[in-house]
């Protein structure tokens, strides 16, 4: 989905607040999402799924007790590269369909020939981002230990 | 529980590029026997055990567990496979308790049932010998733990047909001889049924009571030997003359059955052909 190719029409149907925001994340994550956890759930070992069937699993239960714990690193993983799309996203929507945020700081100050806090915008932007993707990353060692070393 | 294949074709594809993966399997096999299949590769062995386990469905014939048609895997049919394919992200003993988080291992809720539960998983822990690693992640087990672990999960719900699919081939030889004797073991104090595919015709014959032999281009039951051992079976029989003269019999059939020769006559042409290029 070209996200910000929408954002005229975003701005158009919902206006410049909190609403455009979410609807032009939601429109530039939502469905390359769905391809990915296709792709994450697809990857479960088919082996896996057979041990549970023969030992006597419903559909449900395998979905439940061997698809979803399977899947559930790499859905993380998903969720990660997701997040960092959706960063960006925002900062997109903030510049241009906003009245408030960091996207929207930035642009007041290129009105105003404000170079030094457009770069303090960009780094707080930069800064926040890679917290957010660190913290994914901490999420990830301490929700799966068994796939961290030994 | 006994099993009954009569007359079982599976096909693959639709019909101009069709491949016959079983070709009119007949074979009985009683309550508490080892069968062990052996063949070439692409004979049809891991479809055959695959059918039984309710893994794929036969195209034709019928496929009977004690007078019941099969229609999809079933807790009386557990499988062991080649690839361990334990779940990482449980414990050894969660692996091996596995079945007892589904419905149709939990019906009867009483806290006896409970109790013998945990008792058996104990139980199958100090069989396997790994008592110590209870607690440990498949990731830091070896090949041979990781396969004693995937043996005790598919035994805790108390199946009475095993279906094991080459599951020493990727073993060490020394483990592979102590995982013999423990499944033979197994198989007298639980009187389980056990059908077990190798291409290993030593292990065929040293653990089964029949051997069958599987041919390929269509896979199908060339024929089947009696094990001509006592049912107690001692290491040192690998030796003795009639288990020699049986393994040179099944090797050979194998060997015509698998179609190498003419691969060895295509080697020998391509060789001369070689030859005659350097040759001035």
């Amino acid at each position: 989905m070209p996200a910000v190719a929408f954002i005229p029409l975003v701005m158009l149907w919902v206006g410049i607040d909190e609403g455009a925001k979410v609807a032009i994340i939601f429109i530039g994550t939502f469905f390359q999402m769905v391809l990915m956890v296709a792709e994450d759930v697809r990857r479960v070992p088919m082996a896996q799924i057979e041990v549970a069937q023969t030992l006597g699993a419903t559909r449900l239960e395998v979905l439940e007790k061997v698809i979803l714990p399977s899947a559930k690193p790499a859905l993380l993983d998903t969720l990660r590269v997701t997040m960092g799309w959706a960063w960006t996203y925002l900062v997109v929507a903030e510049l241009v369909a906003a009245d408030s945020g960091l996207g929207f700081a930035i642009l007041k100050a290129q009105r105003f020939l404000q170079t030094d806090k457009i770069f303090a915008g960009i780094l707080l932007i930069g800064f926040i981002g890679l917290a957010i993707d660190q913290l994914f990353r901490l999420l990830h060692r301490k929700s799966f230990p068994w796939m961290h070393g030994r | 529980m006994k099993i009954q294949c009569n007359g079982v074709w599976k096909t693959f594809g639709e019909v101009p590029k069709q491949t016959t993966a079983l070709q009119d399997v007949n074979l009985g096999i009683a309550d508490n026997e080892f069968i062990t299949l052996v063949g070439a590769s692409g004979c049809g062995k891991s479809t055959l055990l695959r059918t039984l386990a309710g893994l794929e469905i036969h195209s034709r014939g019928e496929v009977l567990v004690d007078g019941q048609a099969i229609v999809g895997p079933g807790q009386d049919r557990a499988m062991v496979f080649q690839h361990y394919s334990l779940y990482p992200w449980l414990s050894v003993t969660e692996n091996i308790r596995f079945c007892r988080q589904l419905s149709a291992h939990t019906q009867a809720r009483s806290s006896a049932d409970v109790e013998a539960a945990s008792g058996r998983a104990d139980a199958l822990l100090r069989l396997m010998g790994l008592t110590a690693s209870a607690n440990a992640h498949p990731n830091q087990l070896s090949g041979g733990m990781q396969q004693r672990v995937a043996i005790a999960r598919a035994l805790m719900g108390k199946p009475q047909i095993l279906l094991m699919d080459e599951p020493f081939g990727a073993l060490d030889a020394q483990t592979r001889e102590v995982m013999h004797d423990l499944i033979l073991h197994v198989r007298r104090l639980e009187r389980t049924t056990i059908v077990f595919v190798t291409h290993d015709v030593e292990e065929a014959i040293y653990l089964g009571h029949r051997v069958v032999l599987m041919a390929p281009r269509p896979g199908r039951i060339d024929s089947v030997y009696e094990v001509p051992l006592p049912p107690k079976r001692e290491q040192d029989m690998k030796f003795a003359p009639e288990f020699m003269r049986l393994k040179r019999e099944l090797l050979d059939r194998i060997r015509e059955t698998s179609g190498m020769k003419t691969d060895l006559e295509q080697l020998e042409r391509l060789t001369h052909v070689a030859e005659e290029r350097t040759s001035p």
